[in-house]
C-alpha cells in the first residue's frame, strides 16, 4: 500500500460518520407495539433488530 | 433521600440505576459488495449496572480542569441490561421481534409469584412511579451487554427516562452481581 493509499484510507475512513456521501439504503424495521392501554407507555415495544446498509462512495481527489 | 444527597436523578453523568430508552446494541458490522452492513438491536429500555463509583471516576476524569495526569479511570464501556414488559414476559413473547420464543411464565401460581417477588435470580421485577410511564417490567440479567461509554453519554442527554434511587439501585446491582457469580453445578440446570 502506497503512502497515498494509506492517506486516502485514513481520510476516507475518518470522514465516514459525517460524510454526506453516505447513502442510507436500509429502512428501520417497524417496531412492534402492543395494543391496548400499555401502548402509550415506555416498555410497550419489544427489542427489534435493525439492519442498515451503508453504501460507500469513493471519491478520488 | 436527604437534601444532601441529590440522588442519581440530578446527576449530570451516567449513573448506576439510570433507565434509558432506545439504546442500540451493535451485533456486527460486515462488508458486502462494497457496502457496510450494520446490524444492531434497538432495546426500548435498559438499566445501567456498572458500579457508580466507576462511573463517577470516569466522569471526573473526563471533565476535570486541569485535566488529570493519568486517564486510566476512563471507561471503555458501560454494562446495561434490558427491561422487558412483564406482560410480554408472561407470554414468552418479549423477544418475538427477534425471532426468539421465551419460556411462558404462568401469571398465577408459584412461577408468577417468584417472578414478582424477585425470587428468580435471573430476573428483577420493577414497578416504577406512574409519572415515568414505564409499564411494570422485568430486567433479565442474562441479557446484559456493554455499550460504548461515549455513545451512552450522548444517548443519556435525550433518552434518560428515570434513575433508580437508593436503595433500589443497590438492590438490583447486588442481585446482578450475585447472578453473575453463580456457580453452575454438574447436573443442575441453572437459568
Amino acid at each position: 500500500m502506497s503512502a497515498d493509499d494509506r492517506r486516502f484510507d485514513r481520510e476516507y475512513l475518518g470522514s465516514m460518520e459525517t460524510s454526506s456521501k453516505i447513502e442510507e439504503l436500509g429502512e428501520l424495521l417497524p417496531q412492534a407495539e402492543t395494543s391496548g392501554k400499555t401502548k402509550q407507555y415506555y416498555g410497550a415495544r419489544k427489542p427489534a433488530r435493525r439492519t442498515r446498509k451503508i453504501k460507500l462512495i469513493y471519491e478520488r481527489r | 433521600m436527604s437534601d444532601a444527597d441529590p440522588g442519581p436523578q440530578l446527576a449530570d453523568r451516567i449513573s448506576q440505576g439510570d433507565i434509558l430508552r432506545d439504546v442500540e446494541y451493535v451485533e456486527h458490522v460486515t462488508e458486502e459488495d462494497g457496502a457496510i452492513v450494520v446490524s444492531d438491536i434497538l432495546f426500548p429500555l435498559v438499566v445501567v449496572l456498572t458500579q457508580d463509583c466507576d462511573l463517577e471516576q470516569d466522569a471526573k476524569c473526563r471533565t476535570a480542569e486541569p485535566p488529570p495526569k493519568t486517564q486510566d479511570k476512563r471507561l471503555f464501556s458501560v454494562l446495561v441490561a434490558p427491561l422487558y414488559n412483564i406482560e410480554h414476559v408472561y407470554q414468552g413473547e418479549h423477544l418475538s421481534d427477534l425471532g426468539i420464543t421465551g419460556e411462558q411464565v404462568p401469571r398465577k401460581g408459584n412461577a408468577g409469584h417468584y417472578l414478582l417477588t424477585n425470587q428468580r435470580p435471573r430476573f428483577h421485577y420493577l414497578e416504577l412511579p406512574p409519572e415515568t410511564k414505564i409499564v411494570p417490567s422485568v430486567v433479565d440479567f442474562k441479557h446484559y451487554f456493554s455499550v460504548d461509554a461515549g455513545y451512552l453519554r450522548g444517548v443519556r442527554e435525550t433518552n434518560l427516562v428515570y434513575s433508580l434511587p437508593v436503595p433500589y439501585r443497590e438492590d438490583i446491582c447486588q442481585r446482578f452481581a450475585s447472578f453473575l457469580s453463580r456457580i453452575g453445578l454438574p447436573g443442575a440446570h441453572p437459568e
